[in-house]
């Protein structure tokens, strides 16, 4: 019987051993370097910590309805604009030619490539000292980044080559509030320059 | 002469508290009722698995933090569609419960004899299976390590668990990182949660930590309204999410604020499992990041990734073959090992499975290929298979026993 004893004293003993971490605890613990440690960029702020932002080579002038949000790892300058709260602007820097930065927002409309020489027939507009062709687009709108396509959606925007780089400002929106916003989209275009 | 003759010749004596004790504990009855538990915990845990992930419902069955669970029953659509929840103990002290009535009942109570070493070899296969189930769950390390073709790694990275590292950065890498264990973070949860604070006697300072979410998104107030009650630091705050199903996808998040033991206090700061850079701060002269990431455990050698081959079914993505080929360096010295899909390598305590393969960029075919393996330190890794190498063969033996005695019987010549 000693023998059940012990065991059931063992058994309440592994019970009562259970307890919570107090408010206060000391910590010494360490770890040696790995492969996974490397280089980090120090004093980052909070949108380069949580939005992977960079300083941006660009400023603008946006118009007073439109909201600053924080910058992004893809989105130099980025903001929101309606009154449905799912309109957005932002500048990009991209790779690629203008032809392929066009049909990549037309693919997301489902419409079909343009050609060069269609591209060349767009309306242009000068965009930090280049000419930025124009696009407009509506309809079903698939953003992709494993967003659901939304309807009634509508593409306003601009996109440029500028030194070796291509710059686009990108408007999406329900058509009503884009179509009210354009005019603002243009002078904001306009009012875009190097930060420097 | 007068003979007292006791009347009751034949009743037994009473029993000891120890005996009666004893007699529960090691009875049939307590197994079947733990038998019949187990497998009722065993058919719920595999049907809510399907809506809360396989973690979350391992965790909630069978945590050693369990005393109690609500199993959770859906009734189908023609039944009402509701949710019955059934109370019961906790699997894994059901289960230390069944170890205790197989072990006195199935080893110590048994009838001893040769007939019966069969059951007993058998009885003492489930005692290992169970306690391997119980090393695996106090001792068991498990976490992956990545790489691309032509990398090496010296590192696996635990599959849930989120720890504060703390390093200080003069020029270039730091010498050593302090660690914040998870178990000091992970309770300080909700709206309502305690602010806990951490010494750390090597360092100038000492944190504190609070508001803990183990899915946090840090959100911009220009993103999403502040939820009340819930602090913004510098135009950014946590949005408590709800743990995700698979849960190693889960990113944490939590408050965070410095104590330096000298000078003035300074501002709170929010960390953040998916941060794209660390938190800096200085103190004096000396510069500190602060990293909220998954605990990092250092292998005793280097393993380097050669060659990483994957192939897939015709039109599919279901794989039919993943190996890496790779060298484990440690002290100057190099072996090659091929890690298949069921043939780890095993090496120094340590089991490197192969998980998982991919390419940097899904999209072109010729862009770099990486493999990740899955790390496994368990001292009890290999002991449910021994454990079923010994209930097979003593029921073998039983069987074998059995069939032998049947034969004996029957072969008797019946006596004229």
């Amino acid at each position: 019987m000693k023998r059940t004893t012990l065991l059931l004293v063992s058994f309440c003993a592994l019970i009562v051993s259970c307890k919570k971490t107090p408010l206060e605890v000391t910590s010494t613990e360490k770890r040696g370097l790995t492969t996974k440690d490397q280089e980090v960029k120090l004093f980052a702020n909070s949108d380069e910590q949580f939005r992977g932002s960079v300083a941006s080579p660009f400023k603008g002038s946006p118009p007073q309805n439109w909201l600053s949000r924080p910058a992004s790892q893809f989105r130099l300058l980025n903001y929101a604009f309606g009154e449905s709260g799912s309109g957005e602007v932002y500048v990009s820097r991209s790779q690629g030619s203008v032809l392929d930065n066009v049909n990549r927002w037309r693919k997301q409309f489902a419409l079909p490539d343009l050609t060069a020489q269609e591209i060349a027939a767009l309306p242009t507009e000068t965009m930090l000292g280049s000419q930025a062709v124009f696009i407009e687009a509506q309809g079903r709108y698939a953003s992709g980044m494993g967003k659901e396509p939304v309807d009634g959606f509508a593409l306003a925007g601009m996109v440029a080559k500028v030194g070796d780089d291509i710059i686009t400002i990108k408007m999406v929106g329900p058509v009503d509030e884009v179509e009210r916003e354009k005019e603002n989209l243009h002078n904001y275009a306009k009012s875009l320059q190097s930060a420097e | 002469m007068a003979v007292e003759i006791n009347s009751e010749p034949s009743s037994k004596p009473s029993k000891s508290f120890g005996q009666k004790l004893f007699a529960i504990f090691s009875g049939f009855p307590l197994a079947v009722i733990l038998m019949l538990i187990l497998m009722l915990q065993t058919w719920l845990a595999t049907l809510e698995q399907v809506d809360y992930g396989l973690h979350a419902t391992l965790r909630k069955y069978f945590d050693p933090a369990a005393w109690y669970i609500l199993g959770e029953l859906r009734l189908p659509e023609f039944m009402g569609g509701i949710a019955l929840m059934i109370p019961m103990p906790g699997g894994y002290w059901v289960l230390g419960l069944f170890f205790i009535n197989l072990f006195l009942g199935g080893i110590i109570r048994a009838r001893k004899g040769w007939k019966k070493t069969g059951v007993l070899i058998s009885h003492s296969g489930i005692l290992l299976m169970i306690l391997s189930a119980g090393v695996t769950e106090m001792t068991e390390e498990r976490g992956t390590m990545d790489f691309f073709e032509g990398e090496s790694s010296n590192v696996a990275q635990d599959y849930y668990e989120y720890v504060v590292e703390i390093s200080e950065r003069t020029a270039g890498m730091p010498k050593e990182v302090h660690v914040v264990r998870g178990e000091n973070l992970s309770d300080l949860h909700g709206d309502l949660a305690p602010v806990r604070t951490v010494r750390l006697p090597e360092l100038p300072f000492d944190m504190q930590f609070t508001r803990y979410s183990k899915n946090g998104r840090v959100m911009s107030v220009n993103e999403m309204a502040t939820p009340a009650g819930t602090p913004a630091i510098d135009g950014y705050y946590i949005f408590d999410k709800p743990s995700a199903k698979d849960a190693e996808t889960n990113i944490a998040a939590c408050y965070a604020k410095v104590l330096p033991r000298e000078g003035e206090a300074m501002p709170s700061f929010i960390l953040s499992g998916d941060a794209f850079h660390p938190h800096t701060v200085k103190i004096g002269e000396r510069v500190f990041v602060f990293q909220l990431r998954k605990f990092l455990w250092q292998m005793p050698f280097t393993v380097r990734l050669d060659k990483a081959t994957a192939e897939y079914y015709p039109n599919s993505t279901k794989p039919k073959r993943f190996e890496s080929m790779v060298t484990r360096l440690e002290n100057g010295s190099e072996a090659k090992f091929e890690i298949k899909m069921n043939m780890p390598m095993r090496y120094e305590g340590l089991t490197f499975y192969q998980r998982m393969m991919g390419r940097e960029n899904a999209q072109v075919e010729n862009s770099r290929p990486y493999s990740q393996l899955e790390v496994v330190r368990n001292p009890a890794d290999q002991w449910p298979k021994y454990a079923l190498y010994i209930v097979t063969f003593g029921l073998f033996v039983h069987f074998v026993m059995k069939f032998v005695l049947y034969l004996q019987k029957n072969t008797q010549s019946p006596k004229l």
